[in-house]
């Protein structure tokens, strides 16, 4: 193996592959930025520009693509409150915030060594531990499917604090969104109201432009008396190295929310979208300070951004292994893999090993290489959306919307159906329904769905087939993590007042 | 409150409408959005008694500042949509975007700044265009124009 790797650095090291890589990077980061333009979208629209390059050059570039888009996605997340991909998701929650208060600079700086962070750590593992973590992924039956639904949508107790109860209902309205169209298993056509247009659902990628982008240019024209959208503030030197300290202090909830990143990635069908979300969970669950979460702090932006890049190298772990696509961009990768006549599975590594430790050595230097390119991007941006007035960023915030929701099937019944649930959205959001439960609804419905008629067909053979879901040990871990998850912000309000009583009654005395 | 509990009312009657539309579904396609149809009816069955036990609270306004400006500006949205079909995405686009940035305008629009407006945005949008059609091979819509 470690022939395999000096080999590799031979190849990667030269003008033209780092030109290549670096190029990537650019793409990815633009397309991530933008918000409809998935890593999945960008990996495979960009496919055939790799057919004229060596299956190795192809690979690099398209890893380099993958890696730089999911954390792209990161700055529309900070700077308009619009997850540029659905990895990002959990960004808003604090990046938002901390650009509101003039911070926008330092978020973008803590998403990219975060990132950066996360996206080593899952190489790491993809390199070192692709064996025996791809057994894990065999371990997930339907059932344990379901469950790590159920353990998702529990994440809502934490995300909706305030209202717990508007939370689950979000997430149920979300839930429900994600049945529209033709069952999974069955293949009855369900809740379409008659318009053959519904037939293919709502795509995720409409409804999430729609839920989040759309309230907040709408936000913005409210506030039209505002010249600008965010404060700027003034311009701090050593920024660079004091926010790469910063996040350096958080070794915790770097290398816990790389490690959660990287187990989300192995299992087919979650990824970054599921990753973000658990991960910035776990990192309010663990948190001395639960209740500064969502007002604007590094952890809340480490937690998210660490552990969506950790997918990319989770993801290929099934891949290379098994052949299983850990996430929607891995499957592009796998047709890739195809048609230069690579067949993704146990003998890749000894049939073609020098490709295989190329293109993951690759992906570690173009994880590297995203720290320069991300920097120079991201004060970019936050410059040019800082100094934009609201008269031409909410326009512009329109736009970007419209063509984002387009491109994905090329058909304007999805942009009419993103706007209409922009403005269900907005709604929404004045009433105290957040955007976040919605979108982790719709996020979860397909796999629990899947994983609950599938277990249930799966417990025929059983003399009650409900008790499919609680025979596997797996599946009580995963029960056992969900009531956890259900009831501790619930016990640490309890504890917390008490401390505070205790606190008050030794102060007075 | 009284929002809340037009909210609640309101999901208790989407999940009534959802209800019968799972009655000829086979039971695999019918039985996950069945319970979460039960569940969004609990949810917001316990929301609409919330907002009776509960004192209410001193909350922001439902009805947001500014609500002229939004109405119009989501009119042009929706007729931009559909225009895409009609005028073609370069020149539906520099339309709909000068005209909500001539309705956002804190100042009264001169007829340079209309004119910088509409070039910047010819700019911006022919620079999307380029990228998606000729680079990407997205196509986008087209009507009369391009």
């Amino acid at each position: 193996m470690l022939e395999a790797i000096a080999a590799s650095f031979g190849h990667i090291f030269t003008v033209k592959v780092i030109l290549m890589i670096i190029a990537g990077l650019f793409g990815g980061l633009m397309a991530g930025a933008l918000p409809g333009l998935t890593a999945t979208m960008a990996v495979a629209l960009l496919v055939p520009f790799t057919f004229t390059m060596n299956p190795t050059e192809g690979l690099i570039v398209l890893g380099a693509i993958y890696m730089s888009c999911i954390y792209g996605g990161s700055f529309s997340a900070i700077l308009v409150n619009t997850p540029g991909t659905p990895s990002s998701i959990g960004t808003t929650f604090d990046g938002y915030p901390m650009a509101k208060k003039g911070e926008g600079e330092r978020a973008v700086l803590i998403a990219t060594f975060s990132s950066a962070y996360g996206g080593i750590i899952g190489v790491f593992f993809l390199l070192f531990l692709s064996p025996p973590l791809a057994n894990v992924a065999l371990k997930f039956g339907p059932p344990e499917y379901f469950w790590m639904a159920v353990f998702g949508i529990t994440i809502i107790s934490s995300l909706a604090s305030k209202n717990v109860l508007k939370g689950f209902i979000g997430g149920a309205i979300g839930l429900l969104i994600s049945t529209i169209g033709i069952a999974p298993i069955g293949g009855d056509v369900r809740f379409t109201g008659g318009f053959p247009q519904f037939q293919g659902g709502i795509e995720l990628i409409v409804a999430l432009i729609g839920f989040f982008c759309i309230p907040e240019a709408l936000t913005m024209i409210s506030n039209r008396t505002q010249k600008f959208h965010l404060t700027e503030a003034e311009h701090k030197g050593g920024i660079l190295l004091k926010t790469f300290l910063e996040v350096m202090k958080r070794q915790g909830n770097l290398l816990r929310s790389s490690i959660l990143g990287t187990i989300v990635g192995i299992l087919p069908g979650a990824g970054g979208s599921v990753a973000n979300l658990v991960a910035y969970n776990e990192a309010l669950r663990v948190s001395k300070t639960p209740e500064k979460f969502g007002t604007g702090i590094p952890d809340g932006i480490i937690a998210t951004e660490a552990s969506n890049n950790a997918v990319v190298g989770g993801g290929m772990i099934p891949l290379v292994t098994l052949g299983i696509p850990g996430a929607p961009p891995d499957a592009v990768l796998y047709g890739v893999l195809l048609l230069h006549g690579l067949r993704p599975g146990p003998e890749l590594f000894t049939t073609h090993s020098e490709v295989v430790y190329t293109f993951i050595m690759s992906l570690f230097v173009a994880t590297i290489l995203m720290i320069p390119v991300g920097v120079i991007a991201g004060r970019l941006l936050h410059r040019t959306v800082v100094r934009l007035p609201i008269r031409f960023l909410a326009p512009i915030i329109f736009f970007l919307t419209i063509i984002g929701s387009y491109s994905i099937r090329n058909n304007v019944t999805d942009v009419y159906i993103m706007l209409t649930l922009g403005v269900i959205g907005y709604i929404l959001k004045r009433l105290d329904f957040h955007p976040g439960p919605i979108t982790l609804g719709l996020i979860l419905g397909p796999i629990g769905e899947m994983g609950f008629v599938q277990a249930l067909l799966m417990g025929q053979v059983l003399p009650n087939k409900w008790m499919i879901f609680f025979i596997h040990p797996l599946s009580w871990v995963l029960i056992i993590m969900s009531l956890l998850s259900l009831g501790w912000p619930l016990l640490i309000k309890r504890f917390s007042k008490r401390w505070k009583i205790k606190e008050m009654t030794r102060d007075e005395s | 409150m009284k929002a809340d509990r037009i909210a609640s009312i309101t999901f208790i009657v989407a999940a009534l409408v959802f209800w019968p539309q799972t009655a000829g579904l086979q039971y695999n396609c019918s039985i996950f959005p069945r319970l979460l149809i039960i569940f969004l009816l609990l949810l917001s069955a316990a929301l609409l008694i919330q907002t009776f036990l509960i004192a209410p609270r001193k909350t922001v306004s439902f009805i947001p500042k500014n609500l002229r400006y939004i109405i119009a500006s989501t009119a042009v949205a929706f007729a931009w949509i559909y225009l895409l079909n009609i005028l073609g995405f370069i020149v539906s686009s520099v339309v709909c975007l000068t005209t909500l940035t001539f309705f956002l305008d804190l100042q009264r629009p001169t007829f340079v700044r209309t004119l910088s407006s509409i070039a910047v945005y010819t700019m911006m949008v022919v620079a999307f265009w380029l990228i998606f059609h000729s680079f990407l091979l997205v196509p986008l819509p087209t009507g009369h124009f391009i």
